[in-house]
Formats: structure tokens, sequence, C-alpha cells
């Protein structure tokens, strides 16, 4: 989810009907900037140099998982959308087919259709396979000089990416009693994995510092980030 | 009443590949990888989204749903919306944002 000010001015966003490495292209009303709706950053048009903040991560979870975590949520209603049960790319999700242009960068170490959950810190990319969340829902790894707790909750597609160190103190984790919680086992406190806040136990009001990531192919991170780095279950 | 059905999924669904001539132009030339597939606003995004409360929709326990927070504020948006407006404008937790999928 992208803050939608820039400079301290408001735009909103369209679909350009383009593509930018096979991701979509939105564009701003205000200017007709080209935007990467995969990365925020302006491609092309007045506001070229320029990026969209990310302010939140956006996991994709089953109904009734969010609704029992956040009660008092609003939920979007069928705004303008004529059947609510289809899904569009249904079929090109079950496909080999890996989008409309063949990738510049084709990476082969895993198929091209493997999900993956991707992280940037700073100039460098690493690709967690979500095969790797079957085994345990949570990995510890230490990538680009930080040390982080990658978590993935396969019952409800919850996912979540962190710093593990807090003050200083670095923390190991494991599953909590929901989905949208972990306990540190260093601590002992309970942690809540949308906002990465503590609610409960020694370390409570403390906040860990979020890994923005993206669910993808991995034909398609490859693609955008051909010196990704990848995960190995240890 | 027929679903609204786009190019952009037609072409997913048919496998076309269109590869233009002249798109394999140097890596770092970001103008030229930019391929139009659609014309502007052939996908619409949402401008002026309209809510309910978690308490009073209907939707199936399963449906795949993206959920953001922010500033306390939850807002959740069917995957099947999404898939079908690909971007929301929207403010949430007093901050004006956009999201995506």
């Amino acid at each position: 989810m992208f803050s939608r000010t820039v400079d301290g001015r408001e735009y909103t966003f369209g679909v350009s009907g383009k593509l930018w490495r096979n991701g979509l292209v939105m564009y701003d009303h205000q200017t007709d900037t080209l935007w990467s709706g995969v990365t925020g950053e302006a491609l092309q048009g007045p506001l070229t140099g320029k990026h969209l903040t990310i302010r939140a991560a956006v996991p994709k979870v089953r109904w009734r998982d969010w609704r029992a975590a956040y009660p008092h949520s609003q939920v979007l209603t069928s705004h303008g959308v004529q059947d609510i049960d289809e899904d569009r790319y249904a079929s090109y999700h079950a496909s080999p087919q890996t989008g409309l242009f063949l990738p510049e960068h084709i990476n082969a170490q895993l198929p091209p259709k493997a999900l993956i959950m991707g992280i940037r810190i700073g100039e460098q990319a690493r690709a967690y396979p979500l095969q790797v969340f079957t085994q345990a829902k949570i990995v510890t790894d230490h990538f680009a000089g930080k040390d982080l707790v990658v978590y993935r909750d396969a019952e409800s597609e919850a996912s979540a990416v962190y710093e593990r160190r807090v003050d200083g103190q670095l923390l190991s984790f494991k599953p909590g009693p929901m989905w949208t919680l972990l306990e540190d086992t260093t601590t002992g406190s309970t942690w809540d994995i949308v906002t990465g806040t503590a609610v409960a136990g020694p370390l409570a009001g403390k906040r860990l510092h979020r890994v923005p990531h993206h669910h993808s192919y991995w034909f398609a991170w490859a693609d955008f980030y051909p010196h990704t780095t990848l995960f190995h279950a240890p | 009443m027929a679903t609204r059905r786009g190019l952009l999924g037609c072409l997913l669904v048919s496998g076309v590949w269109l590869l233009g001539h002249g798109a394999r132009l140097a890596a770092d030339d970001t103008a030229a990888e930019i391929h139009t597939v659609l014309p502007k606003d052939a996908i619409p995004a949402i401008l002026r989204p309209a809510f309910l409360p978690a308490q009073q929709v209907q939707i199936a326990p399963d449906a795949a749903m993206i959920g953001v927070v922010l500033n306390g504020e939850a807002h959740a948006y069917a995957a099947v919306l999404l898939n079908a407006h690909e971007i929301v404008n929207d403010v949430v937790g007093g901050e004006k944002v956009a999201t995506t999928w």
C-alpha cells in the first residue's frame, strides 16, 4: 500500500493499461506520470525520479481469519463489479504461462511459477520460496546486514518480515496462539504480526522494524531483480 | 448478467505473446520496457471506495481478502475486486493511500 502524498501534494491513480516488466503501471490523474505499481517508482513523465512511500503491508488472508482479527474492519463492497465470485485470473494462475512478455533474465534455480516472498534491502534482493514454509512457519535469516524473522502461515496465508533486533537485543520467535500473533522465546513477549507491535509481555509497546515484502512468481521476481539471492532451508 | 472480462484477462488466458519488435533495447532504458497492452482506464481503478462494517457484509468465509492496517484502522478488499479494478485509492487511518494488487 503506497502513500498517495508526494512532496506534500495528494495524487490519485488510475490503471494506465501498460506493463513494465510484466507489472502494473499506474498513472496519476494530476500529472499523467507513469508509476510502477510494484516498486512505487515514477517511470516516465513530469515526476520521474520520485517514488511512492510504502506505508503498510497488504497481506492476503481468508475473510474469516481477517474478520476474527479485525472485527471493526471496514470492508470494500462490490462497487461497480457485476460478479463478485469470479476470479478473472484463475486460469492464468493455473497455467504454466509466465506473463505477456518473455522475461529478460531467466533464473532456473526454481520453477518459473514457484511462488516466493521477496524482499529488498538497499540494492540487495532475496526470495523465500513458499515451499519452505510448509515445514515451518518461521524462518530466521541474516541478509544485507540485518537479522530477520520471516513468517508465513500457510493456513491463513498471512505473512510478515521483520528485523528481529529490538533495542540491540536479538529475539527468537515461535508461532503464537493465532495467525496474527508471534511469541518471542527470548523475553516471552507476544507480537502482533500486522503492526509489528508487542501487545503483551516485557517488551509490550515495542515495535519491530518491518521489511516490506511482495508475493510473486519466481520468474517475475528474478526478472525484476536478476541479482536476487534465494533462501535455502538449512 | 455477463461478467466483465477485460482484454488483459483474455490475453493472459489465450496465451498471446506480444514480443514487440525493438522492445529488447538496452536493459536500462526504462521507456523502452513499458509496453502498452490496453487503453488507459480500460481497467477502472476505484476512486471513491464505499465500505460496510465487517459485521454487516456477506462474504464467503474462505474468500480471499486483501487487508491493510494503518494507524489502528483496518480495511479489507475482496481479492476478486482488486483483480477487477487493480487499484483502490483510499484513506486509511487518516492517510491517503493506494492499494494495488
